[in-house]
């Protein structure tokens, strides 16, 4: 596994938060999903909605090995052939065998974080197989060779001229920053892999225990050429992904794209019900089903398992202050935002991760709109307590406890204000507050705290 | 009504006239006010910074000191500015202008002490009986007890935590239209947070301020000459950034807004 | 290769040991604000205008002669056209005209499946649908439509008043659950991205025109 780059999420947030054009970009795309989000929800009950969508959820979570069960026997009696990776090599390794064994040399895939999450596209490339994104986003971040910053609109940090220049540099398109323009320069490179491609990947938004389909959500129209214009067809998911019923759906078609881009509906959602049957004239031969682990199994039974609820919408991105600010690429992860600090020390370590769950203002907007209510900004302060316990800051640790000691005792609590109050200009006090000062003046101090002024009496 | 009051250590310590405008309206609406003089720090930065053990010691003493005589109080209670009696969990009220320092009580003191013999109960019952100042005076003394007059053009920032932990949305505004010739205009993005965020402010002190601006920003179009919140922390974030940036516009706490209207 | 079923298994119901707890009772309620329509005329009102929002569009023909107007007029190029059987069968008196004028290839004319560049190569594809949907403006299609139905610039659903049904409720059920065939493809208007600058551009890969037409009689 490559090394985690969310250790070094300090060098990496001030490095973009001074790119004052990435700022723009963000701002614009995040603030219009938001709007429409709002929008979009008019029409529906949204409480109602997200209700539905937790108690789904935690059922599908809490029985997830009944449900995974039901769903293999399902999806083999479909024709799907399962297997299940406990690692990303393992993932990997599958995935490279179908291809070898079936001489594929072009790969065309659609959107999938677990994808990216276990580094598979470079993996497949290295090995000498050509895999294409087809997501126009992250087609544009592959060319770009980087890494999306948003789960659901990956090239969101690029501006249309950014994307001109990549496109002219790189498929040898004229400089035109028109999006349709460009839009339709990839459409006609993509389609010509999808029609030379002789393999699939794709992930699933959701596995259906009771009949074993895979629910793929999208716009575009590359998961439904991605998962339909080959023989051979992978979907490479997370455990989690399962869902008990088909009935279910529909309190998820409701919820999941007006809470990423404010949509009633994607443009296409496709239930796959494993290969093309024998009197069918299309679809894919083989269906291979790769169901990921990768430390999500060991978060059940603990405190953060709701997080095992997401359904990857993006919202909690989209109305996340700190994520504006900073962008994806900030987090130094494949899931980057409010979702991204919990999923990342808590899949990779907490460890890899130590300042994630940190960078945040805890404003509490993301729990506010997540449509499966995951209690996000608490679960960020749950997993501060877990760094910090396993942490050893001695400079911090020695800091809290003599806050604490001061808060105890009101007398000492007393005096230390009024030093502090009375040498508030003192060079030392402001050093000790630079990360403060450096920013922000200090309020004036006053001369007499509010508990001073009572005892004197002057206050009755 | 009794009423007592619980003002956050910096507000005490840094902005003690949101705390005199505090007991002045309280009084001003028939309120008996007191003061429980042991109370220093409710415990959030610590709580925010993933030091629950210290928060979990805060909460009790912050219980203790509005309950000096209740069997969990510990030897660090003084005598000085006793309450007179006891809280009492029946029918008295803490009130505090704080939506974040609220928040903590109401919505945090009953799980950190969730597991504590001695402070369950008392922990569930004083989270019930604590409010948030505008909250207080629309849900428990009714907000057509009072009225006010003062002209200014102002701007209404929603704190995040009394957004979102406590509810608070339209309580602030009820209040402030019922000041004779105080004009509200409503800021662009108004539930977008501030940037202040507790120990967040000085750990990530870049997009803390990035946040301020944008909320500057947004604060500067409505062409209001004060901004008035809830919360005094991140007014006073937001006042030291606009200092900085050379704004002139004033922050202003709805305590002292309206110990102004009345006064 | 031998897969990780067992170690996954253990893992998961080591952690579930303390949390398993009974199913939970589903509330049928529909989510919708305010109810959907049992007559047709409204419920076409609806569907068309949330189709005409994302840049479809939906028509009531009652004569033959209708949808042979219109599908010549929309149908201009030469690219061919790829028509589903049932379309024939059903609405061979509105495709004679087309038929003599257009080129075209029936989906029973690909004995052995699909070939994904001759697919590729039509402008239009005329499909039948399992079912429209007022709440959406959705078209449900089902089995052999997947590559006509993502490969075709234009794409035209014919269908008759009966198949609109009011909301997703109705399309979540037993009913087409049960339908069999490998799958079922929801399309609601034309294929879109905002990818770039979120900005909205139509017929990135799949279909930029869609279509769909009942026949009232
Ligand atoms: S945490 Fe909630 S809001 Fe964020 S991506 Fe997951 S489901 Fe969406």
């Amino acid at each position: 596994m490559t090394e985690i780059e969310a250790r070094h999420f300090k060098e990496l947030y001030k490095k973009q938060i001074v790119n004052d054009q990435l700022r723009a970009n963000l701002s614009k795309a995040t603030l219009q999903a938001v709007d429409s989000r709002g929008e979009s929800f008019k029409e529906v009950d949204f409480e109602f909605l997200r209700k539905q969508a937790k108690m789904i959820r935690e059922e599908s979570v809490s029985h997830l090995n009944q449900l995974l069960s039901q769903f293999e026997d399902h999806a083999r009696e479909n024709g799907c052939k399962i297997f299940y990776a406990e690692t990303p090599e393992k993932a990997r390794a599958y995935v490279l065998d179908v291809a070898m064994k079936n001489n594929v040399n072009l790969i065309v895939k659609s959107k999938s974080m677990v994808t990216e999450e276990i580094e598979l596209v470079p993996f497949l490339s290295g090995k000498g197989i050509e895999t294409v994104e087809t997501d126009l986003g992250e087609y544009i971040v592959q060319l770009a060779k980087e890494k999306p910053s948003h789960i659901t609109t990956p090239a969101i940090h690029k501006s249309r001229t950014e994307i001109a220049q990549l496109f002219h540099d790189k498929i040898g398109t004229e400089m035109n920053n028109d999006p349709k323009f460009l839009t339709a320069e990839a459409r006609r490179v993509l389609r010509e892999k999808f029609l030379s491609a002789n393999m699939g990947i794709s992930g699933a938004n959701f596995l259906i225990a009771e009949t074993g389909d895979a629910v793929i959500v999208e716009n575009e129209g590359n998961a439904r050429l991605s998962t339909s214009s080959t023989d051979i067809h992978v979907v490479v998911t997370g455990i989690e992904k399962v869902i008990p019923k088909f009935s279910d759906l529909r309190i998820f078609m409701r919820l999941l794209a007006r809470s990423s881009t404010g949509q009633k509906l994607t443009s296409y959602v496709s239930v796959l019900r494993g290969p093309r049957r024998e009197e069918e004239k299309d679809g894919p031969r083989e269906v291979h089903i790769v169901l990921v682990d990768n430390g999500r199994s060991s978060l059940l039974g603990t405190e953060h398992q709701e997080v095992l609820n997401c359904i990857r919408c993006g919202a909690c991105l989209n109305v996340c202050p700190v994520y504006r600010n900073i962008g994806g690429h900030a987090y130094g992860s494949v899931y980057p935002g409010p979702i991204g600090s919990l999923v990342t020390p808590m899949y990779f370590g907490e460890k890899n991760a130590p300042d994630l769950p940190f960078a945040s203002s805890l404003c509490g907007n993301c729990t506010e709109v997540c449509p499966v209510g995951i209690e996000i900004h608490h679960q960020l302060l749950s997993l501060r307590n877990e760094i910090v316990a396993a942490k050893k800051s001695r400079i911090e640790r020695f800091l809290f406890k003599n806050y604490r000691k001061t808060m105890l005792r009101p007398g000492r609590y007393r005096m230390m204000g009024r030093f502090a109050r009375m040498f508030s200009k003192s060079a030392l006090v402001r050093r000790m507050m630079k990360q403060w000062t450096d920013y922000r003046d200090l309020p004036e101090f006053p001369s007499q705290s509010f508990r001073e002024m009572y005892k004197s009496g002057k206050l009755n | 009504m009794r009423v007592f009051l619980f003002v956050p250590c910096f507000v005490d310590q840094l902005f003690p006239n949101v705390a005199v405008s505090t007991l002045k309206v309280l009084q001003h609406l028939g309120c008996e006010v007191l003061f429980p003089g042991d109370q220093t720090c409710c415990g959030q930065p610590a709580y925010n910074s993933g030091y629950f053990d210290e928060a979990r010691l805060m909460a009790m003493h912050q219980i203790n000191s509005f309950m000096p005589n209740s069997p969990t109080r510990n030897h660090y209670s003084t005598s000085l500015g006793k309450t007179e009696s006891e809280f009492d969990l029946k029918r008295d009220y803490a009130v505090g202008p704080s939506g974040s320092c609220v928040a903590m009580i109401r919505n945090f003191y009953p799980g950190l002490l969730e597991t504590d013999q001695r402070y369950s109960q008392v922990a569930a019952e004083f989270a019930t009986r604590t409010f948030e100042l505008t909250e207080f005076i629309n849900n428990v003394v009714g907000v057509e007890k009072f009225s006010g007059k003062l002209n200014a053009i102002v701007s209404f920032h929603d704190s995040c935590h009394g957004l979102r932990e406590l509810g608070i949305k339209d309580g602030p505004r009820n209040i402030l239209r019922r000041i004779d010739g105080l004009k509200l205009v409503e800021l662009p993005y108004n539930e977008v947070c501030c940037g202040f965020g507790g120990t967040f402010s000085v750990k990530f002190p870049e997009i803390s301020v990035a946040m301020a601006d944008e909320k500057l920003k947004n604060f500067s179009q409505t062409k209001a000459d004060i901004l008035v919140s809830t919360d005094t922390s991140c007014l006073m974030h937001l006042q030291g950034r606009a200092k900085r940036e050379g704004f002139n516009q004033r922050f202003a706490h709805i305590a002292e807004i309206m110990a102004e209207s009345i006064s | 290769m031998e897969d990780d079923r067992e170690k996954i298994f253990a893992a998961i119901r080591r952690g579930l040991r303390k949390d398993q707890h009974s199913d939970t009772e589903r509330d049928g309620r529909s989510p919708l604000n305010t109810p959907l329509f049992a007559d047709f005329q409204m419920r076409f009102e609806k569907f068309s205008d949330e189709l005409v929002k994302l840049g479809g569009e939906a028509y009531v023909f009652s004569d033959y002669q209708g949808i042979s107007d219109f599908l010549l007029e929309h149908i201009t190029d030469d690219a061919g056209v790829f028509l589903y059987d049932e379309i024939r069968e059903k609405y061979d008196r509105a495709l004679s005209e087309l038929k003599s004028t257009r080129a075209y290839k029936l989906s029973t004319d690909f004995e052995n499946g699909y070939d994904k560049r001759d697919v590729a190569a039509f402008g239009s594809a005329i499909l039948p649908c399992a079912a429209c949907i007022a709440e959406t403006g959705t078209i449900v299609l089902r089995n052999n439509m997947r590559l006509p139905a993502a490969l075709a610039t234009r794409l035209f659903v014919i269908t008759e008043p009966a198949r609109l049904i009011a909301s997703l409720d109705e399309l979540f059920t037993e009913k087409f659950r049960d339908a069999g065939g490998s799958n079922l493809f929801l399309v609601t208007g034309p294929s879109r991205t905002a990818d770039i600058e979120k900005e909205l551009v139509t017929g990135v890969h799949g279909p930029k025109e869609v279509y769909v037409i009942f026949h009232k009689e």
